[in-house]
């Protein structure tokens, strides 16, 4: 079976650097920033007060909606303030600081229970939910969501280990140094779900996981490894069940829909740490490289750190980057401030020299059709761009512009050098905007 | 730690990029282009070369003052122009005289070119179309040169006509005239056997126009393109291969199928075409079906100008034909919805996805 997917690119993996380095512990920082919005879906709200103490892994904010996960402190302390701090989106957004006592006091296991029975699909939502864990590969949406979405509508569990976004190495060091955990919360996930089809799904490129994950699976049994092709972007979710499975996600559809569910390795792994020591998500592991840092390191980081203090642990900058990126390089967004702090999605932090990336000024469409050639979700790039330029919104609507993925395979590969995914963005908002005054009119 | 706003790049995703431009996918052209080149200069002396010179020299001025007068940003940095350049002087034979190629890079710059919005926006091949253009003066662009004859019977740059040189040195007619007729240029002339004969319009050794003489060159120099991924093998091997099927199965003059066949898709520039003209971006289908579909459009077409039409060379009008249809072909080949199976809106059932696989 070709387990590979339609489309793709090749950019230069650049994993070397912390390919082989075990994830790192870091000093704390002395002040932590947690934004109400460390996920995607609904912001929560503060439920602490300035000056108040807080405990590791104490709840400070929550909300009631579905879409949303609670944010736990990852130091103890007192809360300095709450007020709109910078966020890695580039926005100003209200957030809980809080200054770090490194006593590193921790609150109570959460709630008293069994820690070795099974789960049903709403038990184990309702416990991750407390838990904060939400998607942690990237997409960071509510882990406690998806599982009741996916309650007794999926066949097959995709554990997904295909870190496709080059220099980022986190998730491959968490399959090789936490594979025990990540086998228990893969396991934890299919038996609330029953499910018994389940997968891990690694890039060929990642020998010392593949070696180690087969080392576990002779021992425990119900998972198969299944290695697929090294290609960007082989870890995007819909790429990576087609790799795994031949389905595809239908437009405007769910993995459910097709009967299946995919989870991140890192997330297996929060989910086995929540249930079996009632542990909340106030840590994460992230890949700290590029050109301009000093000694890249895989590092394990409390959420709410600023990533100017994980620069400075992996020995600063060696000289004055041109960029600073939160996320990988072919998804990630750039920074202008070391302040924003690491949220629950982060699962890179790259400065780059000058001239690391062989960005050039936008030329004209040369018409070569590798666009065309290279997107994952076999859109005609090219005649999108030219719609967009000739602001023809509906041709774009006709062309499935509402498809794109954002994933940048296009702007990679154009040898004009065009900005293709920021023109993309742009049309999917204004045909956005188009809608909603649509429904304006109709109410 | 702080950062200098000043000297930082805030950019939208993706921040890297691959290394090919439109730059170095030209200099690969030209680069391909100098393969056939070569073995020009090998069988019809330095007037071949000096012939791509004038023509490269005259596009890129074309180019320049196009810009220069319509005030737009100057595109020659690029090298488009450059290949059109060659591209116009590989479809001349070594007499035309020197004038020829100039009038036919103007032509191809600026009418084909910057006329309708420049690179990329054409829907004619320019140089393609040029060479059509040229047909204005057929007495000029059709004397054939002998090969291995070199300068010694042309010179560099003197201008040549048909009265000023012996008669042994012009060949009588291509190959491909003599296929007009149903016969096979060695076995016909009596003086060299099959297999000779099919090794020299193999190697090139034959009559015709610059760069379209030798197979295997043209071979070579699209394993190169193909490698470098300048071009798709679609377009390519889709033509040839119709030009093959058809000729093999209808083969003319009670010629062996295989024979007539080898003969078919090496005369004619039909390889030369296939890997440097119908593969032109920017009039030529995006997707992979739409180029197979576009090659073998070009294929059928060629064979049947060949066969029933009043030229002996089918491929320029071929792929002129085609370039009309490319841009309606990229309207409707389009590729299928991902998510989305056969029949319309209709979303995928388990079952169905595992059938129909990579395409």
């Amino acid at each position: 079976m070709a387990v590979n997917f339609k489309g793709g690119c090749h950019p230069d993996a650049k994993k070397n650097a912390t390919y082989k380095k075990p994830i790192d512990e870091m000093k704390s920082a002395a002040e932590l920033v947690f934004p109400m919005l460390m996920h995607k879906g609904s912001p929560c709200g503060p439920i602490v007060e300035v000056g108040q103490r807080v405990l590791v892994g104490q709840k400070i904010a929550e909300s009631t909606a579905e879409d949303s996960a609670p944010i736990h402190s990852s130091v103890s302390g007192t809360v300095k303030a709450i007020e709109p701090r910078i966020n890695i989106d580039g926005e100003k957004i209200l957030s809980v600081v809080i200054e770090n006592d490194f006593a590193d006091e921790e609150t109570e296991p959460a709630a008293d229970y069994d820690r070795f029975r099974t789960l049903s699909a709403k038990e184990l939502a309702s416990l991750v939910r407390e838990a904060g864990i939400v998607g942690l590969g990237g997409s960071a949406r509510p882990l406690s969501q998806k599982i009741l979405a996916a309650e007794g509508r999926v066949d097959t569990l995709i554990i997904n280990g295909a870190e496709c976004e080059p220099y980022v190495t986190a998730d491959n060091r968490m399959m090789v140094e936490y594979s025990e955990e990540l086998y228990d919360g893969a396991m934890l996930i299919a038996k609330a779900l029953e499910i018994r089809d389940i997968t891990l799904a690694i890039e060929s490129d990642k020998s010392h996981a593949i070696a180690e994950m087969h080392r576990v699976f002779a021992k425990k049994t119900g998972i198969k490894l299944c290695v697929v092709h090294t290609k960007y972007p082989q870890g995007a979710e819909r790429q990576v069940i087609k790799s795994v499975t031949r389905r595809e996600v239908p437009p405007d559809g769910t993995p459910y829909d097709i009967g299946v569910i995919t989870v991140n390795v890192s997330t297996a792994v929060a989910v086995s740490r929540a249930v079996r020591e009632g542990k909340p998500l106030t840590t994460r592991i992230i890949t700290v490289s590029g050109s301009a840092v000093a000694n890249p390191k895989n590092l394990i980081v409390k959420l709410g750190t600023p990533i100017g203090d994980l620069i400075e642990a992996c020995g600063g900058f060696l000289e004055h980057p041109e960029r600073v990126i939160a996320g990988g390089p072919m998804m990630g967004k750039t920074q202008y401030s070391l302040d924003a702090p690491v949220v629950k999605g982060t699962n890179a932090v790259l400065a780059f020299c000058r001239g690391e990336d062989k960005t050039e000024p936008e030329g004209v469409c040369i018409h070569c059709g590798k666009c065309v050639g290279v997107c994952p979700m076999q859109l005609m790039p090219v005649y999108i761009y030219r719609a967009y330029k000739a602001d023809k919104l509906s041709e774009c609507v006709k062309l499935n512009v509402s498809d794109c993925t954002e994933c940048g395979c296009c702007a990679y590969i154009c040898p004009a050098r065009i900005s293709l995914v920021s023109a993309f963005r742009a049309v999917k908002k204004k045909i956005e905007d188009v809608k909603k005054e649509e429904k304006v009119d109709e109410a | 730690m702080k950062l200098d706003k000043k000297r930082l790049l805030m950019s939208s995703s993706p921040h890297v990029q691959t290394e090919e431009n439109t730059r170095s996918i030209m200099m690969d052209v030209i680069i391909a282009l100098l393969f056939p080149l070569i073995m020009a200069v090998y069988f019809f002396g330095w007037r071949a070369a000096a012939l791509t010179v004038v023509s490269v020299a005259s596009s890129v001025f074309a180019e320049w003052l196009y810009c220069r007068i319509a005030k737009k940003p100057h595109t020659i940095g690029d090298f488009s122009a450059a290949v059109t350049g060659m591209l116009i002087a590989m479809c001349l034979p070594v007499s035309v005289p020197m004038w020829i190629p100039v009038v036919g890079s103007f032509f191809a710059i600026v009418v084909v070119k910057q006329l309708y919005g420049g690179l990329g926006k054409n829907f004619l091949n320019p140089a393609l179309t040029a060479r059509a253009f040229l047909y204005c003066w057929p007495s000029l662009i059709s004397v054939w040169i002998k090969p291995n004859l070199g300068e010694n019977a042309l010179g560099i740059f003197s201008s040549v006509s048909r009265s000023s040189l012996s008669p042994d040195v012009i060949a009588s007619v291509t190959p491909l005239a003599k296929m007009k007729l149903g016969y096979l240029p060695g076995v016909a002339m009596g003086k060299i056997d099959v297999i000779s004969g099919l090794r020299d319009v193999v190697v090139g050794n034959v009559a015709g126009c610059i760069g379209e003489v030798s197979a295997v060159v043209i071979i070579a120099a699209a394993i190169y393109l193909i490698i470098r991924r300048v071009i798709t093998i679609h377009i390519p091997l889709a033509y040839v291969g119709t030009v093959a099927v058809l000729t093999f199965l209808f083969p003319r003059g009670g010629n062996a199928s295989w024979q007539w066949m080898i003969y078919s898709v090496c005369s004619g520039g039909l390889l030369f075409a296939a890997v440097f003209m119908a593969t032109d971006y920017a009039t030529s289908p995006v997707t992979a079906r739409g180029r197979v579909i576009y090659g073998i459009g070009c294929g059928v077409l060629t064979v049947l100008i060949r066969y029933f039409g009043t030229y002996n060379e089918g491929v320029t009008y071929a792929i002129l034909i085609m370039n009309c249809c490319a841009c309606f072909m990229d309207r409707v080949v389009r590729p299928r919805r991902f998510g989305v199976m056969k029949k319309k809106g209709k979303a995928v059932s388990v079952d169905e996805s595992k059938d129909s696989g990579e395409a």
